[in-house]
């Protein structure tokens, strides 16, 4: 056996979710088609496909016939087809549903589904293709010659908590490939340094997410119908907050729930899973729960930046593709439909790339130039200035919408900036309304019948990590964590982790420590987003460690 | 003269997923798998005698119906060179005396007798977490003929054609030498199993699995199955 292993690929994309295995499809068909040939790795770091993947969803599917033309549709495995769609003003106690659509709101013609599923599916046929899928690997590592991307170098494992290397020591293997696809989702954590390193974010309006909590329910039959799905606005967050529910009534009396909220928040002690939990105690939503049981839980972030966040999509011999690039559309906030079709894009580009022997940055600039004029294109063009318009409150954001919907997207202030996340929230002094536990006390004890305390949910995700690593989440400066996050700021950690990874410990003599409970980390890169002064890098954990989604 | 370390495992179902079937017999369709535990910690004590024996030729080996070169791959992918499966549906509902002929049988065939002029080691995982018996590798080195300690947290080669093996005991450990050919049971407390890695992923799927039936390897049906 080798010790320095290498492994070389034409195209290695790494990530399995749906843009990975769309752009992985499609370039198996123009290769074929061309009659060409080329070997096409593609890595997921969960345990399998599917493991990692969470969404609503509902699914605009008309792209997955473009993908699969030869596919029967009924084949894939969507769920059930939107039948009812309400937007619904909620209260504690009541729900207004809205008599109409808001604008980007209407799901006619849309499907659910869990998103995992779809995924396996893709896989499966990506498989049938030639693709080679190898799940439970995780890349950590970009590598590099005379300063272009030449592959990437999966994780060594078996190293100890301060990462020295124990007797199973397993080195990682490189993987050198011509052309490299980053398609790790949201907050791709290899994507972040390949944008850094080649400033593809210059000119761009700072990335924003949101992050979504979600569970998936068996409940009684005749609770909601599959097909029925309502998004919520209003309780229990206030003008400030960002987001809202969703309900989306699935097959066999499943039903999928969430909330969403965005992350430019101002109160350092918002907690979204506890405002999830929250919001399943409203007379509306708790009415379709009764009686059922909590199957999974997960959380994810989302880009919302739209069209003026996405990066340069290109340099040489790599393209960025799905969520990684930012490529959601607001405000349905669907972005599967978008990562398909830019993995069908960065496909031809990097077919053509491969046939004329040319995968340089001038060669690449292809793929952008066809998502500049496509679909994609399209419709986030319309919605770019739609979340920046919020980040001053509900209101105003009604405003500029209204401004924008009038005037095709620009508004009448032109391009609107955006802040990061990390620098919107106030320090515990500057806060002037009520802190979240204090708005909702009384509320904060969990049932365990509706509602969940994150450990019991964290457990309903299949979670694990290995023990014998460096812990993954870093405190980029501890002392400077102590004495600005957890001093000035509370340790917000504790309140937006979707995982109850950081718990805020204080010792007999007052001493105030960041305990960091790395095994239960969901990967939905919160932290890495949110923590004041950036103070925490989300770095990526063993191959086949994190949540284990079954139908998400 | 390189010496042949060998790995028995088996594939179990997700200790937290098994089922009891009808027939009194373990119903392993619908749990995850996994390769036992203690059956991990065997392919690691293999990996570790390479270190010592970098020329060593590395073969793993189980008996079970087709599922298990899924685990069969899976060590190949931690390092190993070679994957051997004896599967025969005559081999269903064995019991630990059945499945220590039927294996042992198997090595014989594959030239792996008391009488081998190449050294080789058996390793195996102390027990299983859906049998729980611990008898299989005791069974395999009856059948053979050859030396074993059961219960061992770590073996090393001494360069002399032995093992030490350091053996968990009630108050303690106990170091024995066997000489090599023996048979050599782990216990998961040794060093925990390596994760695979891509290289050895990429090799393990396109390896092909040897299979063997009960006729490819000389074995009657007497003894057997139910009947065993």
């Amino acid at each position: 056996m080798s010790y320095i292993d290498t492994v070389s690929t034409d195209v290695l994309i790494i990530g399995g979710g749906p843009a990975g295995l769309a752009t992985s499809i499609h370039l198996a068909d123009i290769l074929k088609q061309r009659g060409q040939s080329a070997r096409i790795l593609l890595i997921e770091k969960g345990r399998s496909i599917g493991s990692h993947i969470l969404s609503g969803a509902v699914i605009k599917p008309s792209v997955f016939k473009e993908l699969l033309p030869e596919v029967d549709f009924s084949e894939i495995p969507f769920n059930a087809k939107v039948t009812k769609d309400r937007t619904i003003l909620l209260t504690e106690k009541g729900a207004i549903a809205l008599p109409f659509h808001l604008p980007y709101m209407s799901n006619n013609g849309n499907y659910t589904a869990s998103l995992g599923q779809i995924c396996r599916y893709l896989a499966v046929k990506a498989e049938e293709k030639g693709v080679e899928i190898y799940a439970g690997f995780a890349v950590d590592e970009i590598l590099y010659k005379d300063g272009k991307v030449t592959g990437a170098k999966t994780k060594d494992t078996g190293l100890d908590h301060n990462g020295h290397k124990l007797e199973n020591f397993q080195e990682g293997t490189r993987i050198e490939a011509k052309l490299t696809i980053f398609a790790e989702g949201t907050r791709g954590s290899l994507t972040k340094m390949l944008i850094k390193k080649f400033n593809l974010n210059k000119d761009r309006n700072e990335q924003v997410y949101s992050l979504g909590c979600k569970e998936l329910w068996t409940v009684p039959e005749g609770n909601i119908k599959a097909g029925q799905i309502y998004h919520t606005m209003g309780y229990p967050l206030d003008n400030d907050e960002f987001g809202g529910g969703f309900i989306y009534g699935l097959n066999d009396n499943k039903v999928a729930v969430g909330l969403v909220v965005g992350l430019d928040y101002q109160d350092p002690t918002f907690d979204v899973h506890d405002a999830f939990q929250i919001w399943k105690t409203s007379a509306f939503v708790s009415k379709i729960l009764k009686g059922g049981k909590l199957v999974e839980y997960g959380a994810k972030t989302l880009p919302e930046g739209g069209h003026y966040a996405i990066p340069k999509l290109f340099v040489d011999n790599a393209l960025i593709v799905g969520d990684s690039a930012g490529l959601v559309a607001m405000p349905a906030l669907k972005g599967v439909h978008l990562a398909l079709r830019s993995g069908m894009l960065a496909a031809q580009a990097t077919a053509d790339a491969l046939l004329n022997n040319d995968t340089s940055e001038k060669s690449l600039q292809q793929y952008e130039t066809l998502v500049n004029n496509s679909a994609i294109h399209k419709e986030m063009f319309a919605v770019r200035n739609f979340r920046q318009g919020f980040a001053n409150g509900l209101f105003i954001g009604g405003l500029h919408f209204g401004t924008q919907l009038i005037t095709g997207g620009a508004g009448f202030f032109g391009r609107l900036r955006s802040h990061a996340d990390y620098q919107t929230t106030l320090k515990l002094s500057e806060l002037k309304k009520k802190p979240f536990k204090e708005r909702f006390k009384g509320k904060l004890e969990f049932d365990k019948i509706l509602t969940f305390d994150k450990a019991t949910d964290v457990y309903h995700s299949g979670v694990y990590h290995d023990e014998q690593q460096v812990g993954h989440l870093q405190i980029n400066d501890p002392e400077k964590f102590n004495a600005i996050n957890i001093e000035q700021y509370g340790s917000p950690e504790q309140f937006y982790c979707s995982s109850e990874v950081y718990e805020l410990h204080t010792n007999k003599t007052g001493q105030k420590e960041i305990r960091i409970h790395a095994e239960n980390c969901m990967h939905c890169k919160t932290c890495d987003i949110k923590s004041p002064g950036e103070a925490i890098t989300w770095v990526v954990p063993n191959g086949g460690n994190g949540p284990d989604f079954q139908n998400m | 003269m390189a010496l042949t370390i060998i790995s028995l495992i088996k594939q179990v179902p997700l200790p937290s997923e098994m089922r009891m079937g009808e027939d009194g017999l373990m119903d392993r369709t619908k749990a995850k798998s996994i390769i036992n535990i203690d059956c991990q910690f065997g392919l690691e004590a293999g990996l570790q005698l390479r270190k010592q024996n970098p020329d060593a030729r590395l073969i793993v080996c189980s008996m079970g119906p087709k599922s298990f070169e899924a685990s069969l791959r899976t060590a190949i992918s931690m390092g190993y060179d070679e994957a051997y499966l004896l599967s025969d549906r005559k081999l269903g509902g064995s019991d630990t005396y059945a499945t220590g002929l039927a294996i042992s049988t198997m090595l014989k065939h594959l030239g792996f007798t008391k009488e081998s002029k190449d050294p080789f080691i058996i390793l195996a995982g102390r027990q299983t977490s859906d049998g729980d018996t611990a008898h299989v590798p005791s069974q395999v080195a009856e059948n053979i003929g050859i030396p074993q300690a059961t219960f061992v947290e770590s073996v090393k080669a001494d360069g002399n054609g032995n093992v030490i093996a350091k053996r968990i005991i009630e108050g303690g450990y106990q170091m024995m030498k066997l000489p090599m050919p023996c048979v050599i049971s782990l216990t998961p407390t040794g060093i925990p199993p390596r994760k695979p890695s891509l290289s050895g992923a990429i090799k393990a799927r396109a390896l092909k699995i040897t299979t063997f039936g009960i006729e490819d390897i000389g074995l009657g049906t007497e003894k057997i199955g139910i009947n065993g």
